[in-house]
């Protein structure tokens, strides 16, 4: 088996996989996901890895990020027109789980204040971390549009229970290039991961939310 | 009649068809011994016993006796089961081993029959029920049997059996399925983890044991689970390690040397321990591939609520319970809230009681502590645990190992979380006024006299001039974090929250400068396009480039000649510029696809560069070793019984004053040589050096006749 995966692969399947999307329009942005199988891992052995990148191209511009935030984050965020809630907010909240649980499914990712950042543990309890969501740091020096796009371009890649994995690399309103780009730097990211590298791969697809996957590795 | 019933077993066997009549009248022998065992069952019945052992051998011969059997067996025991002769039991349960061995017997009532004899009080039926259960599971998941998800409700319904010791032991059986990797799903460990939830300690502490530590084959206390394929497997091993001890015997005592036969036998004894453990994990790997075998800690459904109804437990329910079991609830806690980075913060408190060095076990308590730290703790909550141990282990009045104990678990809580050293206000402050009095008490102890202490603080030390060298004084930075300090860059630790991520693969400029190594002349356009992290920054080369082709093109014409090199030059990495930015910042691993060759070449290098591997704790949720919180522990001087039990037992198996063993013989001929004077042996080199050739000698021997 070849170690490496050509870049023409890659480039074709890409094309191939933008081609269909314009061939059937649906009523929504699809999203290109990279599939990854892995092989001869040992999790007793190699531990268990996870690891976050961020992709030169912005893979997800629908995702929905709020602000914790003090007063002075608040109202500009306010401005820009993304959702913000104060700490008087949160604590309406009361601690009860299901309406932190419903919050918490309504927004992809959080983004909180410096000063507030420690107290919302306390505030809101242990949901958000349970979804996985557990805010991000906004400093005061900080643009807030350049971190929502960070947050927006970053993907995680994380082996749960299973030896399989799935990020989404882009959109298919995407130039080719961009795609392409994005779903080489994070195989190259994932696979340096690895602690065997391409002998851990087992297999990689791409595939937008309603097309066919392809299989490239 | 013994033998007489062992020659018909042998004919039955070979000869089904014409000794049909004797079987059956055997089997209306057997049907009138197990009535009238039906009336009075605690009897020894050893005619039932040979019988039943007949039955078994040879019921498959005969078509559908050997269900009618089973069945039989099956009520009998059932009914009698608990006050039976345990002889008679012991036979009978062989029996239905054997039919089902065979297929004859239906699994599905099988197995609960015999779980329900392990209740039994008799060892050696339920070590034998044990082995016979977890193969016959193993031997249904494998065949892909449709009574395999029967039998999987009916097992985990044993876990809510109302009886204690049916609970335990079927916790027993489940866990030794989930070790084999027979039943290591998550639903399997889940069911397990629900058992510590029991009100009976000692079902508890066996499935919290388990949690802990699922991978070891480790056996729990009162139960020798060792099956007979496990015995067989370690027999054989032990089998393979005695032939090839052997086989070196062999050789070394025989034989010329050379490295040639060496490596000969080396390659033989190898081939023989490899094959065998490379066939094994295949037949692991193949039995279910669906399934990595993964940490049963790691397969827990919805951790955050499990720990917190485990430390309720053990707040209320469980308060009674003795230190020590309590202490393995709180191991399991502070792993859980470790490695799914949970939220609970009412448990460092409550570990705040045991923190004190005379308490018993107390490493084992630091050690519980470290592990529930992590990224996801504010260092407020952790703060204040600090101080405490600070203020309890370090100081003058406690002892040196356990100064050097509690410098050791601040050293490992700060290596998860770094700020926890801060105090409130000094959190708030900038930068560069930050200070933590905490860390300058701390670092004070370097200087001790015990060699512990002075180990520990250094550590503390060495890990800050890591992640924060600006909280240490100016000498203690060392060179590589007073220049981070100037520089004012990573001289902080990172905040609470910081969400960190990778640009690219790690290291990969290394893989560039290899590639521009060859030739000088790209050099620096390549060190122009090596991939910055900023966009940013990246606008402004370009933008820079713009600037000065604009002055190149803006001077004299008769300089444009001279800089047209230069000029061409400039353009090429401008458009390569312009290239990447388009493409993804011109990052080399975002063109290409890296093969495993680069990898090599990226880890080369940093290996090369020595860049090392942080002191800081990036993957929490391992335990952590007491040991290692410990501190280099002083061999005490041995009191007089124990040097003497130590010379009476070297004076074992030996001869009162005895002398050394006779070795016979003297030396070898070999060694007399090496050991002889020079001055014995340099006539005989000298001679040796001066050996003339035939035609010399004769030549020479000419000459002397021609002298005289």
């Amino acid at each position: 088996m070849s170690s490496k995966l050509p870049t023409a692969t890659v480039r074709d399947a890409v094309s191939e996989i933008l081609a269909e999307s314009q061939e059937k329009k649906r009523n929504f942005q699809e999203t290109i996901e990279l599939q990854i199988g892995l092989k001869n891992y040992d999790t007793k052995k190699d531990k268990r890895f996870a690891g976050s990148i961020k992709l030169p191209n912005v893979p997800r511009p629908n995702m929905k990020v709020a602000i914790l935030g003090n007063a002075v984050h608040v109202s500009e965020a306010e401005k820009i027109g993304i959702p913000a809630y104060s700490t008087d907010d949160l604590k309406k909240f009361n601690k009860q789980k299901k309406p932190i649980k419903k919050f918490a499914k309504k927004y992809d990712a959080f983004l909180a204040s410096d000063s507030i950042i420690k107290t919302i543990p306390r505030i809101l309890g242990p949901g958000l971390n349970k979804a996985g969501k557990f805010p991000s740091l906004l400093s005061a020096g900080d643009s807030m549009e350049e971190k929502v796009s960070e947050i927006r371009s970053t993907i995680k890649f994380q082996l749960k229970k299973v030896l399989c994995m799935a990020a989404a690399v882009g959109h298919v309103n995407m130039p080719e290039d961009e795609v392409t780009a994005n779903i080489i730097l994070a195989v190259n990211f994932l696979v340096s991961l690895l602690k065997k590298n391409w002998q851990n791969v087992k297999s990689l697809h791409v595939k937008s939310t309603m097309g066919k996957p392809k299989r490239i590795f | 009649m013994d033998v007489d019933l062992m020659i018909l077993q042998e004919r039955c066997r070979k000869d089904p068809l014409s000794y049909e009549d004797d079987f059956v009248s055997q089997r209306r022998h057997f049907d009138a011994l197990l009535s009238a065992a039906n009336l009075r069952p605690s009897d020894a019945n050893p005619r039932l016993a040979e019988v039943a052992s007949f039955m078994g051998s040879v019921a498959h011969c005969y078509g559908n006796e050997g269900i009618a059997i089973a069945t039989d067996i099956t009520t009998f025991l059932g009914e009698y089961g608990q006050a039976m002769n345990p002889e008679l039991r012991r036979s009978l349960v062989r029996l239905l081993c054997l039919l089902r061995a065979r297929g004859t017997a239906d699994p599905t009532t099988v197995i609960p029959l015999f779980f329900r004899l392990l209740s039994c009080n008799d060892k050696v039926l339920r070590r034998m029920l044990h082995g016979h259960i977890v193969s016959d599971v193993k031997k249904i998941q494998n065949s892909g049997d449709s009574s395999r998800k029967v039998l999987q409700t009916f097992l985990f319904s044993m876990v809510q059996d109302p009886s204690e010791t049916l609970v335990k032991r079927s916790l027993h059986v489940l866990v030794d399925l989930f070790r084999k990797r027979i039943w290591n799903d998550p639903k399997c460990a889940n069911m397990i983890a629900t058992a510590c939830f029991h009100e009976a300690m000692p079902v508890a502490i066996i499935a919290s044991r388990f949690i802990l530590n699922s991978e070891s084959k480790e056996n729990t206390e009162d139960w020798d689970d060792e099956s007979d394929e496990e015995g067989l497997s370690t027999a054989r091993k032990t089998i393979d390690g005695q032939k090839a001890s052997d086989m070196w015997k062999a050789y070394n005592m025989t034989g010329k040397k050379s490295t040639r036969k060496k490596k000969k036998m080396e390659r033989v004894i190898n081939r023989l321990t490899r094959v065998k453990s490379s066939a094994h994990s295949r037949a692991i790997s193949e039995s279910n591939p669906g399934h990595p075998s993964l940490e049963a800690m790691m397969l827990i459904n919805d951790p955050q609520e499990f720990t917190e109804r485990l430390f309720k437990d053990l707040q209320t329910r469980r308060k009674r319970e003795s230190y020590e079991n309590r202490l393995i609830f709180v191991n399991l806690i502070s792993r859980l809230v470790g490695t799914h980075e949970l939220i609970l913060f009412s448990f460092y408190p409550f570990l705040q009681r045991y923190l004190q060095p005379a308490q018993p076990e107390v490493t084992r308590v630091l050690a519980y502590l470290t592990q529930a730290c992590h990224d996801k703790v504010p260092s407020d909550v952790l703060h204040p645990i600090l101080r405490g141990l600070a203020d309890t282990f370090v100081s003058e009045r406690s002892s040196p190992p356990s100064v050097a104990a509690g410098i050791n678990t601040i050293r490992a809580i700060c290596s998860r979380v770094p700020l926890a050293i801060l105090d409130e206000e000094n959190e708030c402050k900038a930068e560069r006024e930050q200070e933590s009095a905490l860390l300058e008490d701390l670092v004070q102890y370097k200087t001790s006299k015990d060699k512990g202490i002075m180990m520990a603080a250094r550590s503390l030390i060495s890990l800050y001039r890591e992640v924060h060298p600006g909280l240490l004084q100016k000498k203690d930075r060392g060179r590589a974090g007073a220049e981070a300090v100037q520089k004012g860059r990573e001289s902080h630790a990172k905040a609470y929250g910081t969400h960190l991520y990778a640009i690219g693969v790690e290291g990969i400029e290394l893989l560039n400068e290899a590639d521009s190594e060859g030739d000088q002349d790209e050099m620096d356009s390549d060190a122009d396009s090596k991939p910055q992290p900023e966009s940013a920054e990246n606008d402004e080369q370009v933008e820079d480039l713009h600037k000065d082709d604009d002055v190149v093109d803006g001077g004299a014409e008769s300089e444009e000649e001279r800089s047209c090199e230069v000029d061409e030059r400039k353009e090429d990495t401008q458009e390569d510029d312009e290239k990447g930015e388009k493409e993804s910042g011109n990052r080399l691993d975002a063109m290409q696809i890296l093969s495993n060759e680069d990898f090599e070449r990226i880890r080369l290098r940093r290996a090369a560069k020595a860049i090392g591997e942080s002191a800081r704790v990036l993957n929490a949720g391992e335990a952590v070793n007491p040991d290692d919180l410990q501190g280099p522990v002083r061999r005490e001087r041995r009191t007089l019984e124990e040097r003497m039990e130590s010379v009476l037992k070297g004076r074992e198996g030996r001869e009162k004053f005895g002398k050394r063993a006779e070795k016979g013989g003297g030396s070898t001929n070999k060694q007399k040589l090496k050991k002889k004077s020079n001055a014995m042996v340099i006539h005989k080199r000298r001679r040796k050096n001066k050996q003339l050739s035939r035609r010399d000698k004769q030549l020479a021997k000419r000459r002397k006749r021609d002298y005289r």
